[in-house]
């Protein structure tokens, strides 16, 4: 499976592509989306955004989704000079709530070549942010991660370093309620493994964290079984392992917490589970989404499970 | 004598060119009893293939004929491909020789020369437009004209063609004959991203999305490359194949290139439902009458591949005004290229952002579309004859 839509939706706004020589779309009704699109009337991003920011209303602009960063016919490029274009423009974006960067489908490139850059000067370039979704893992960094407003945080990745794990881990976000991580699998660069997650299971950060998805991750049955002696889900109601390559054994590890049943909500769409692994999970009287089981590659002998989202 | 059957008999006498009990001639021939017109002659392609003058000769003057796909069957191929020998040889192009069409019809899924099957196509439906020249006031019709059927086969003049119409195209390399100019042509142009199609190919069969970028790159297709004795063979699958090393795609690229390569930009189509969509529009004399959207997990969207048939009424709903008037004026601009053709059946993708649009394939035969009928109940088949009714 692959990225194959634009962004419909950003924090409950519905999201409307800013056009070369159209008036901006009423920013206080819509996210607004900037993206260089494939024979588009703006070949460098630097163009886009100044025509974006003389636009009138700019400065009421609540979400914004940014696209694609490069110009199409150069193929990917990073995304740093963008960062650095917003970031010297944050100043009449103060009202800004959402951010996605990085609203990119797999028509236009591969989710594992977005080519991100150091984004940690967003935390303070913003500091009315309540949700910031980025797509793209590769060169990806979030530095030092402090922020007193924001409640959601996705990060979605074919394979995402260990070291933004880390910096997650880290972050001093207080609001937090949804933390959403696509690891992703080593071949695009995803090198964490369980005990990257110790600064985020351990529950000592985010205090106001409702959903924790650690979605797309090729360890699945680890990643379970380190969160079912996490302290952090003790904490959370909301459990979402979906797009990975969850089996039995991760389903069992889950089962086998007494904390577990404190979920509400478990996702584990896109799995390996067994009938009876699922009748495991539904036995705990919460709501589980066990939609879209895989069948296993089996090669000699050997078995393969790919998570959702990869190339 | 009853008013109807008086309108029957001045019907001019009916023919389809077209396989015997072909999904195609099937529906056609529903189609005619529906409207109260007795069956068309059907003039079989394996007659054609056996003595393509003879066969032509059968077609008496002022007659209506309607040329349909040869289809897939194998021994049709084959005739085809024997026809296509004698011009490929001429051209010094790549082909098979007779012992080779024998052994390689019968192998599932084995890539054919499609050039060398358009030569056949072009051999064999000349006795038809030389049948339809011969002088005389009483002319006889051929739906589609053979220069249209010719026109669409061939992608490389096709896509000139378009281009001179002003239809929407994507950008094209041409005359690339190797990996090697194929990868330099995407950086001298710079096209990261393409689809390599063969220049006569049909459902998809030797197609390749190619994406490039300094990490990499990477190739999803329908052929699949078995090493043997003789070198690469290919092979068409259902399953898509990826590659993503270098050096195998560009043995892929290099194996193909024998049988004529058009190269376009890869268009990012618009995503619906959370798949890659384009379209499939059917003109019949001039005007877009169905739209049909094809639903694809893959970069590669023909429905034998899996993607799902939904109608375009979501997609268009979420374009604008202006956007849907310009894919309706595109389709309408197709249709105007192709004077010879009653009904077309037109590829285009919606680029992701919903403003621009892109004619991917024209179809001579785009009219086999399985269950689809319109609001009045009327499927491609019905609209088109009524279509004739009126014109004639």
């Amino acid at each position: 499976m692959t990225i194959n839509e634009n962004l419909a939706k950003l924090h409950g706004y519905d999201v409307v592509d800013f056009e070369a020589g159209e008036p901006l779309p009423d920013p206080t009704q819509n996210a607004v989306r900037l993206t260089l699109r494939f024979d588009g009337p703006f070949s460098e991003f630097s163009d886009l955004w100044a025509e974006f920011m003389n636009s009138t209303g700019v400065e009421r602009t609540q979400a914004l989704v940014i696209g694609n960063w490069g110009n199409p016919d150069d193929g990917p490029t990073s995304s740093e000079p963008a960062v650095a274009l917003m970031v010297a423009s944050a100043d009449r974006l103060a009202d800004l709530r959402a951010l996605f960067f990085g609203d990119v489908t797999s028509e236009e490139n591969e989710i594992s070549w977005i080519e991100q850059s150091d984004l940690s000067a967003f935390w303070g370039a913003f500091p009315n942010l309540e949700e910031l979704g980025i797509r793209g893992g590769n060169h990806l960094q979030l530095g030092g991660i402090r922020h007193a407003k924001l409640q959601t945080l996705k990060v979605e990745a074919g394979g995402l370093p260990r070291a933004v794990v880390h910096e997650i881990g880290a972050a001093d976000l207080p609001a937090l309620e949804h933390l959403e991580i696509w690891l992703g699998t080593e071949n695009y660069g995803g090198d964490s493994g369980p005990q990257d997650l110790a600064g985020i299971l351990d529950g000592t950060r985010f205090p106001k964290l409702v959903t924790l998805a650690l979605r797309n991750c090729a360890w699945a049955d680890d990643l379970a079984a380190a969160i079912a002696t996490a302290p952090i889900l003790g904490r959370i109601r909301r459990l979402d392992l979906s797009m990975g390559t969850l089996g039995d054994a991760g389903v069992d590890a889950l089962v086998a917490s007494p904390a577990v049943h404190r979920l509400q909500h478990i996702n584990i769409e896109h799995h390996y589970v067994s009938d009876d692994g699922v009748a495991k999970l539904t036995a705990l009287g919460i709501d589980v989404n066990a939609e879209d089981r895989q069948q296993a590659d089996s090669d000699n002998g050997q078995e393969h499970r790919y998570i959702a989202v990869s190339e | 004598m009853t008013v109807r059957h008086q309108l029957i008999n001045r019907q001019p006498a009916a023919f389809i060119i077209g396989v015997a009990g072909d999904a195609r001639v099937v529906g056609f021939q529903s189609a005619r009893a529906r409207a109260g017109l007795s069956p068309a002659v059907v003039l079989d392609y394996r007659d054609l293939i056996a003595d393509p003058e003879r066969a032509a000769a059968q077609i008496p003057a002022s007659a209506r004929v309607r040329i349909d796909s040869p289809g897939r069957e194998t021994q049709v191929l084959a005739g085809l491909l024997m026809h296509g020998i004698e011009q490929s040889a001429r051209l010094n192009l790549h082909h098979l020789s007779r012992g080779e069409i024998e052994r390689q019809v019968g192998e599932r899924g084995r890539l054919l020369p499609p050039r060398q099957l358009f030569f056949g196509v072009e051999h064999v439906l000349g006795a038809l437009s030389r049948r339809a020249q011969e002088p005389g006031t009483r002319r006889i019709q051929l739906l589609p004209d053979v220069a249209t059927i010719l026109l669409a086969f061939d992608k490389a003049a096709c896509h000139r063609h378009l281009l001179a119409h002003d239809v929407p195209l994507p950008a094209a390399l041409p005359n690339i004959g190797s990996f090697d100019a194929l990868y330099s042509a995407m950086q001298a142009k710079r096209m990261p991203r393409v689809f390599v199609k063969l220049q006569h190919g049909s459902a998809a069969a030797g197609t390749v999305a190619l994406a490039t970028s300094r990490l990499g790159m990477r190739a999803v297709t329908t052929v699949e490359m078995v090493s043997g004795a003789d070198g690469v063979r290919l092979y068409n699958t259902r399953a898509l194949c990826h590659y993503s090393s270098p050096g195998e795609i560009a043995r892929l690229i290099d194996a193909l290139a024998p049988y004529g390569l058009q190269v376009e930009a890869w268009v990012p189509k618009v995503g619906v439902d959370g798949q890659i969509a384009d379209l499939r529009i059917l003109v019949v004399a001039g005007e877009p009458v169905f739209r049909l959207l094809r639903k694809s997990r893959q970069p590669i969207t023909n429905l034998h591949l899996g993607a799902e048939r939904a109608d375009a009424g979501a997609l268009l709903a979420q374009m604008s005004a202006k956007a849907v008037a310009a894919l309706d004026d595109t389709c309408r601009r197709v249709a105007g290229a192709f004077p010879g053709a009653l009904h077309l059946g037109i590829d285009v993708a919606v680029a992701s952002g919903l403003t621009r649009h892109y004619v991917l394939e024209v179809n001579a035969f785009g009219d086999l579309l399985k269950g689809v009928a319109n609001s009045q109940g009327l499927d491609a088949y019905d609209v088109e004859l009524r279509a004739i009714e009126w014109a004639a």
